[in-house]
């Protein structure tokens, strides 16, 4: 009976091994674990044995049991496992064909700027306002200091509507709307489009962008205005970068300065800037002997041009898709 | 305003500074240089020879073998296939080394035989016309005059050893419109002497009587002198020089000194011939219709609000603009008068602008000139007809008008220098700089007491002085703070700039690129968008000076703006064309508070590329999702728009933009032949957007039912989805349209509509009975309403 338990498992086991297909497996396993199987025969074998080596077989014909469903199972786990093998095998995918990304839009390169220059004064306690493209000769000029007939109107040569009624040459025609709607402490921010007569070419633009900054309170000085401007350049175009102050003149503004940027030794003209001019003030209802303020005036549109390294200004303006696509 | 190195030498001693340190300041006072410009460029090794002895080469029949002096016993040889030359002839001779203005380089050559070191230059290969030099075209080598030197630097002697600048000079300095006003500028920038000019001459009694009227206020000064026995001639050859540079053509001694005082002192001045006027003259405003021939040879239609200088027959010239050509100086001229004087500077500049005129003088007189710059002018042009011997001047100026160069007093507290700038300075510096401006100052207590001259009216408020101090004490001294001392502030922006960035990331997200526009556009676009004569649209807000018709009304519509930025793309052949733009529209309306045009921000989509109205209106779907309102949609009309392509985007009842196709008669308009689809949303109708709690996650499970019903063709879906989520109340959670079939199953004219229902209760598991019930009670309503049958 040993023998015969022996030659059952070497059977078994011989014949699993070779076997590749779970159907084989199935058959081999009717074969040696079924009810006409090896085992059952041999556990027929076992009732015409005495009764005190029914025990000891029994318990071998347990352990061979045991032994062939563990090779059964065994081999049902490598099958799986081959099966699957095979399946990935198949699977197989080139990582390298290029797709079509999905679609995300861009910003117009001059609306990122601005988007940008808004996240970083909000976060510096500054108010973003909201003014007119159309706008009154009174807030436009007049209570910038610029009276009917000032020689600073040939400066900016405006678009009319009628007579008392622009197309704004700046922003700043927001400083005084401020002023006039709330006391010191003011910091605003306003953006938008400004206007003036000029043709339309490689560098200029009846219609261009500017940001317009405003802070009036108690000890505002113009070494604060410096400051401001430097590290807003700094956050334009580089901790590296340096700024030149030189003098300059806007009716609104006394002193007034014009901030260059000094990347790479080349001087870009940046903005316009200065202590708010006293009268200004006064015209707003802010009492210039308690408050000083001081304003700039900055151009997007340049800026965005030298960003983006777009060398014509009118490509701004003509919104080519494939110049779009490639803003950040 | 043109300058150069040597006229400012005149006034201020920096013949040892060069071009790129005199630029440098003036950009560090104020002044920009828009250029500089070397006008000796190119001549650095071309000097004045002499030839000395001329022979034919031994080998060559053309070529003249010249043995030139350059002075100092420097003799060289230079051979010249020139015909003009001759023995004693003074010539350029480029040397070894030269570098022309023409680009051409010279070095020793050797020519057939016999050593070159150098070459005879024409006018041509410098670059010279005959307005530099006379005779500079003539064929061949340049001669010289004989008051050429040998060895002379050849741009020495042509005037041209100079650097010109091209400064730009702000408005509120209207007194450095002229070389005198910037060399004192540059005086202190460079800490500098001032030199002042010549204004002394010798005069005497004349004889002929000279009398002025002024009949106008706008003439505040008036200043006129007689000058007998003029003798025209040409006037000397560096003020002809220094004329031409600034662009002024030298005519006659006479009107170059007034030009040249203008340029130099930046005081207008006039001469006339004294004998042509009929009695006195007269300063008044023109007469409506009266004419004058002027100096550009055209006859001017004068106006009331234009100041003339007449006699008392006719007009004399047009004051502080141009003279009349009847009254100028002529070969005949004898006797003149010169005029100094201050005309009220709108009037020019109204008067210039009228008559389309714009002079040397009425650009100064425009900025305003001084009255104490009257007399300087007067005194210095009289200097110079003394000076050359012109003529004899009258010890009589006639002055009509008052005049003082009083100072006026700025005072101020001394601590407001440091809380304007920041910066502290020192009262020595501040003494010491405005004193080279010419301002007395001194401390008096606390306060600071500035004597400014009248030359500086622009200076009038304690800030004009505190800018003076820095712009000389240097911007660079400043120390930058970063508002340390002031109140802190919130910041942020309103509902609708957040709306606004809101609508922005949306698009961004749907895949479309940002496009910026144009506001002002062309009234011929109505006709593109096929807007009907009577529509609103039409009325729109108008430039009264537009740059041309294409920019001359502002925009009511936004769609136009995208259609041309599409016609662009469409002409390059681009792909992916979905862009979009958040834009102003402006109606012809005016507010209550400042009377200004209504304007109103609008989102504005079009695409060329997903070509589906689903597509686009599951972009609006998602932004309403987002903004967290409801849009409901109704089919409407609009004339650029496809008349059954189009609805309404509403929230309750009231629009708030439209989404559809393009109308392809308009789409071809702007020569685009695919389909296009567009949709509008207007910013100021949409509320802002709220934070809302999320709702608590269902407790019971929901059922599904699907309804199928059949209805005719033309019923809108939509009716039916608002059908049923009426009449099922607060059971049905959702509504799924899954289906719409036409064809063979269903008879023709009619439609098979297929909807998924979801239905839940927040309390409890619907039974059978309570869905059968509800589902019973929606099909009854649509068999009403829509007459729609159960599909078998």
């Amino acid at each position: 009976m040993e023998k015969q338990i022996k030659e059952v498992l070497d059977n078994a086991t011989a014949k699993i091994a070779s076997i590749k297909t779970k159907q084989e497996l199935m058959q081999a396993s009717t074969e040696f674990l079924g009810k006409n199987g090896a085992l059952a025969n041999l556990m027929k074998g076992l009732r015409e044995l005495p009764v005190e080596q029914k025990r000891v077989v029994g318990e071998q014909l347990n352990q061979l049991r045991d032994m062939l469903n563990k090779l059964v199972k065994d081999k049902d786990a490598e099958i799986e496992t081959m099966l699957l093998n095979e399946k990935l095998s198949q699977e197989k995918v080139d990582v390298t064909i290029p797709v079509k990304p999905m679609s995300y839009g861009t910003l117009h390169p001059i609306e990122a700027l601005k988007k940008d220059l808004i996240n970083y004064f909000v976060a510096r306690g500054f108010e973003l306002k909201d003014g007119g493209d159309i706008e009154t000769d009174y807030y436009c000029f007049e209570a910038l200091n610029v009276p009917k007939e000032h020689p600073a109107r040939e400066m900016q040569d405006t678009f009319y509507i009628d007579n008392e009624t622009v197309l704004r040459t700046h922003t700043s025609a927001m400083q005084v709307r401020t002023m006039e709607s709330q006391q010191p402490p003011i910091k605003m921010i306003s953006t938008g489009n400004a206007y003036r007569i000029d043709e339309v070419d490689a560098t200029h633009s009846p219609i261009f962008n500017q940001l317009e900054i405003l802070v009036v309170d108690k000890n505002v000085t113009l070494a604060d205005l410096i400051g401001t401007i430097e590290d807003l350049i700094k956050h334009l175009l580089g901790e590296k970068t340096e700024i030149r102050v030189r003098p300059s003149y806007f009716p609104f503004t006394e002193p007034s300065i014009e901030v260059d940027a000094v990347k790479d030794g080349q001087y870009i003209e940046m903005l316009g800037a200065g202590m708010v001019h006293p009268k200004v003030l006064e015209m707003s209802g802010i009492d210039s002997n308690i408050y000083k303020g001081f304003a700039a005036g900055l151009g997007l549109d340049r800026l965005a041009m030298l960003k983006y390294g777009v060398s014509d200004l009118r490509e701004l303006y003509e919104n080519d898709i494939n110049l779009l696509k490639q803003v950040k | 305003m043109i300058v150069t190195l040597k006229w400012l030498n005149d006034f201020v001693d920096i013949s040892d500074l060069n071009a790129d340190k005199i630029a440098e300041t003036f950009i560090n006072i104020g002044f920009e240089v828009e250029e500089m410009r070397d006008l000796s460029k190119g001549m650095e090794c071309v000097k004045v020879g002499r030839i000395v002895k001329l022979e034919r080469h031994p080998n060559a029949d053309k070529l003249q073998v010249c043995t030139i002096d350059l002075g100092n016993n420097e003799i060289v040889q230079i051979l010249t296939a020139a015909t003009n030359v001759f023995e004693g002839a003074l010539v350029p001779a480029a040397l070894d080394g030269a570098d022309l203005p023409n680009g051409v380089k010279i070095k020793t050559t050797n020519m057939r035989g016999l050593e070159s070191q150098g070459m005879l230059c024409s006018g041509e290969e410098l670059c010279i016309d005959n307005s530099v030099y006379p005779n500079a075209l003539v064929d061949g080598i340049m001669i010289l005059d004989e008051s050429a030197k040998e060895g002379q630097p050849i741009a020495e002697f042509l005037g041209l050893d100079d650097v010109v600048f091209d400064l730009k000079v702000l408005a509120n300095r209207p007194d450095c419109q002229s070389v005198y006003g910037l060399a004192k500028e540059l005086a202190v920038g460079l800490n500098r002497e001032f030199k002042e000019p010549t204004i002394t001459y010798n005069a005497k009694k004349v004889d002929l009587p000279l009398t002025v009227s002024v009949d106008t206020s706008n003439c505040p000064l008036y200043l006129g002198c007689m000058v007998e026995n003029v003798k025209l001639a040409p006037s000397p050859r560096y003020i002809q020089n220094r004329l031409k540079i600034a662009g002024i053509t030298p005519r006659n001694n006479i009107v170059d000194f007034t030009n040249y005082v203008l340029w130099e002192m930046g005081q207008p001045l006039h001469a006339f011939d004294y004998d042509k006027i009929t009695d006195n003259i007269i300063v008044r405003q023109a007469d409506e219709g009266e004419k004058i021939v002027c100096l550009d040879d055209k006859t001017h239609d004068l106006n009331s609000n234009i100041i003339v200088i007449a006699d008392k027959k006719q007009p004399i010239g047009i004051a502080g603009i141009m003279g009349g050509k009847e009254f100028s100086i002529s070969d005949t001229t004898k006797n003149i008068v010169i005029e100094s004087a201050i005309f009220d500077r709108v009037s020019i500049r109204r008067g210039a602008r009228s008559l389309g005129l714009r002079t040397d003088a009425s650009a100064r007189n425009e900025r305003g000139v001084e009255k104490v710059s009257a007399k300087l002018g007067m005194a210095r042009v009289l200097s110079l007809i003394n000076e050359f011997g012109i003529g004899d001047i009258s010890n009589n100026i006639v002055q009509v008008g008052e005049y003082s160069d009083e100072t006026h007093l700025v005072e101020f507290d001394f601590a407001e220098i440091e809380k304007t700038l920041g910066l502290s300075i020192p009262f020595d510096n501040v003494k010491s700089i405005l004193g080279k401006l010419g301002i007395n100052c001194e401390l008096k207590g606390a306060n600071l007491i500035c004597e400014v001259p009248a030359i500086r009216a622009d200076i009038e408020l304690p800030v004009d002085i505190i800018e003076e101090i820095i712009r000389f004490y240097g911007f660079e001294k400043i120390v930058p703070t970063r508002c340390e001392h002031t109140q802190s502030t919130a910041g942020g922006m309103n509902d609708l700039f957040e709306l606004e960035h809101n609508l922005i990331e949306y698009m961004l997200a749907a895949g479309a690129h940002q496009v910026k526009t144009y506001g002002f556009r062309s009234p011929t676009e109505f006709d593109k968008l096929l807007i009907s004569s009577d529509d609103i649209l039409r009325d729109c807000v108008k430039i009264s000076n537009p740059l041309s018709l294409d920019y001359s009304v502002m925009r009511t519509e936004m769609i136009g703006s995208l259609l041309d930025v599409a016609k662009l793309n469409v002409s390059r052949k681009n792909k992916d064309i979905e862009i979009f733009e958040i834009g102003k529209v402006f109606k012809n309306e005016r507010d209550t508070k400042d009377n200004l045009p209504l304007e109103n921000k609008v989102l504005a989509y079009l695409t060329l590329d997903k070509v589906d109205f689903f597509y686009v209106k599951s972009i609006v779907e998602m932004i309403s999702s987002k903004l967290g309102v409801n849009f409901n949609y109704k089919s409407t009309q609009i004339s650029y728009m496809h008349p059954n392509i189009c609805a309404s985007i509403n929230i309750g009842n009231k629009s708030i933009g439209y989404i559809g196709k393009v109308h392809p008669a308009v789409t071809k308009n702007y020569e685009i032949n695919s389909d296009c689809y567009y949709f509008e949303l207007r910013l100021d109708e949409i509320p802002a957007k709220k934070v809302k709690k999320v709702k608590p996650l269902p407790k019971f499970p929901a059922a599904h039912r699907d309804l199928a019903v059949v209805v005719e063709q033309n019923i809108e879906i939509g009716g039916m989805i608002e059908a049923i989520k009426k009449t099922a109340n607060n059971l049905l959670e959702e509504v799924e349209l899954f289906d719409i079939y036409t064809g063979e199953q269903v008879e023709k004219g009619y439609k098979s509509v297929a909807f998924n229902l979801t239905f839940r209760k927040a309390d409890g598991t619907l039974t059978q009975d309570e869905l059968n019930d509800i589902f019973n009670k929606i099909l009854s309503k649509l068999g009403t309403m829509f007459n729609a049958k159960l599909r078998d």
